[in-house]
């Protein structure tokens, strides 16, 4: 058997043993499924919840607020870091407030948020919006830091212009780094959506676990979670793999 | 057309081999370390080096080798004193000078082809050229079917052929070196000194080669110059009597051979020991 192999094995295992653990506790009654629900009950829920069409349609306008604030923050963020990164003053002078900006809890700016632009879309894409800029334009400026200087002479000295030290050595020295920002970004931003939804919206995952928390209904609060969790799971597989294939570079050295 | 005749002068001036290449006169320099102490790195350095002519230096750690090159290649801008290469007063960087440094500064990103053509793709090579010539240079240091691989793939005296590749496809007119083979195992260095020293005995190009070891230092250069510890100055220069084209393999077994390794050794010896005394 190969390593692969066990190890896609110990997975299985893994899962079938918290999934029965679980289902277990409810149904002999160690735990009360009214407080943790079940798997069944959860999965119960979510065919009905497929049959009136619901759990696409909140599922869509969450994942909708997330990516569009994705998106939007991670354009804007590595233009900002790729800007500091370059104009070396720019970059000292604005590091301590950019140091300030991430280290406040940004998920606390949402009731600010909302009373700004409303309770719709645009409260959840702006909070999704500024959970993502903030790491991207970090990890981006550190990039380019992290140059190699030794690097930077040898295009110097074969006459590189400013621009072309820029496209063939500041811009691919910090796209690791940027990778490794997107990739923390996709759970931030769909934390930003939710956060913007249970403070106040009529839509998304995060109205649907807070109208369910108040009828005491467990199991509707659990199923969205659970979807949820498995569409992100989805998102950031497919993004390492997407990432491991253009930086194969880096796979070879480490 | 001034340009043209200019060009063909100058053609006809490097075939003279007595032109000076490089010029160095009164080259000092100083820096400020950490706690703001001024420290003296390069005395007084004078330096002529002819066209075509391959010079090795040999000094002890610290005493501004490296920060020579970086004025003749015109990364650091000299503070006082005078440096001039092919006539010309260094004023910036010159694209006509090829560097090869210690490690290999290859672009990791960069498969093994994009590497050695990375210079001609700055000088605006158009592709299909570039690539044949970077093609042919790997092939002639024994690299060939490692186009595709990146530098995390291959071993280090491979990625050092590369580097040395990368400045040679260049045609540069002058060659600074800065321990390029230093890095690298004993095995893997006497192959790719054999390589490069078959390499300039056919093409003759000017050479600045900085390095630790002496015999290195005199099977490849026409002239060794030892230089002091800390402040750096010139201290002895060497003519290396073999004839060329040499021999590379039966170099160790020549008397005259390891006679001037010993001289230059005795000279280099207590500059040595000043210099670890300095570092302690």
């Amino acid at each position: 058997m190969t390593e692969g192999t066990k190890i896609a094995l110990w997975k299985l295992g893994i899962f079938i043993f918290l999934m029965g653990t679980w289902e277990i506790c409810a149904r002999t009654g160690v735990i009360d499924p009214f407080w943790t629900s079940s798997p069944s009950l959860v999965a119960a829920e979510f065919w009905k919840s497929l049959g009136k069409n619901e759990i696409v349609y909140h599922t869509g306008v969450t994942m909708w607020e997330a990516m569009t604030g994705l998106v939007a923050g991670a354009i804007v963020g590595i233009s900002l870091g790729l800007l500091l990164g370059v104009s070396r003053v720019l970059g000292a002078a604005l590091e301590p407030f950019i140091i300030a900006l991430n280290s406040l809890p940004r998920v606390a700016l949402a009731p600010l948020i909302v009373m700004f632009v409303g309770i719709g879309f645009a409260s959840k894409f702006l909070l999704a919006f500024s959970l993502v800029v903030v790491p991207l334009m970090i990890n981006t400026y550190e990039g380019i830091k992290s140059t190699d200087p030794q690097l930077y002479n040898m295009l110097r000295i074969a006459g590189a212009r400013r621009d072309q030290v820029f496209r063939k050595l500041l811009l691919p020295n910090c796209i690791p780094w940027i990778f490794s920002a997107l990739r923390v970004s996709i759970s931030f931003a769909i934390i930003g959506a939710i956060v913007g939804e249970f403070i106040s919206a009529r839509a998304g995952i995060g109205y649907l676990i807070d109208s369910a928390a108040g009828a005491f209904d467990t199991t509707a609060m659990i199923m969205p979670l659970i979807v949820l969790m498995v569409l992100a799971y989805v998102l950031d597989r497919l993004f390492v793999k997407t990432s491991d294939r253009l930086l194969r570079w880096r796979v070879a050295t480490h | 057309m001034s340009g043209e005749v200019a060009r063909k002068l100058r053609v006809v001036l490097d075939r003279g081999n007595s032109d000076p290449a490089v010029e160095i006169k009164g080259l000092r320099f100083r820096l400020k370390d950490r706690v703001g102490r001024e420290i003296q790195i390069l005395d007084q350095m004078d330096l002529n080096v002819r066209s075509g002519e391959f010079i090795a230096i040999v000094g002890p750690s610290g005493c501004g080798k490296s920060t020579l090159l970086n004025f003749i290649s015109g990364l650091v801008p000299a503070q006082v004193g005078e440096v001039s290469v092919f006539g010309n007063k260094v004023k910036g960087v010159d694209p006509s000078i090829g560097y090869v440094f210690q490690q290999h500064a290859l672009l990791p990103w960069r498969n093994v082809i994009r590497n050695a053509e990375i210079i001609l793709e700055i000088k605006g090579v158009p592709q299909e050229e570039r690539r044949e010539k970077a093609r042919e240079m790997l092939a002639h240091m024994g690299l060939e079917g490692f186009d595709h691989h990146y530098p995390g793939e291959i071993s280090g005296g491979m990625r050092q052929r590369v580097s040395l590749a990368r400045t040679l496809v260049s045609d540069p007119k002058l060659i600074l070196m800065d321990e390029p083979f230093g890095a690298l195992d004993a095995q893997t260095k006497l192959l790719i000194q054999e390589m490069f020293l078959k390499y300039w005995e056919r093409h003759r190009k000017t050479v600045i080669f900085i390095t630790h070891d002496l015999a290195e230092a005199v099977s490849l250069a026409d002239r060794v110059l030892v230089m002091s510890a800390r402040p750096g100055r010139l201290i002895a220069e060497y003519n290396v009597e073999l004839e060329r084209p040499r021999d590379f393999s039966s170099l160790r077994q020549n008397p005259y051979f390891h006679g001037l390794v010993d001289q230059i050794w005795r000279d280099l010896k207590s500059e040595a020991e000043k210099s670890m005394r300095g570092r302690d």
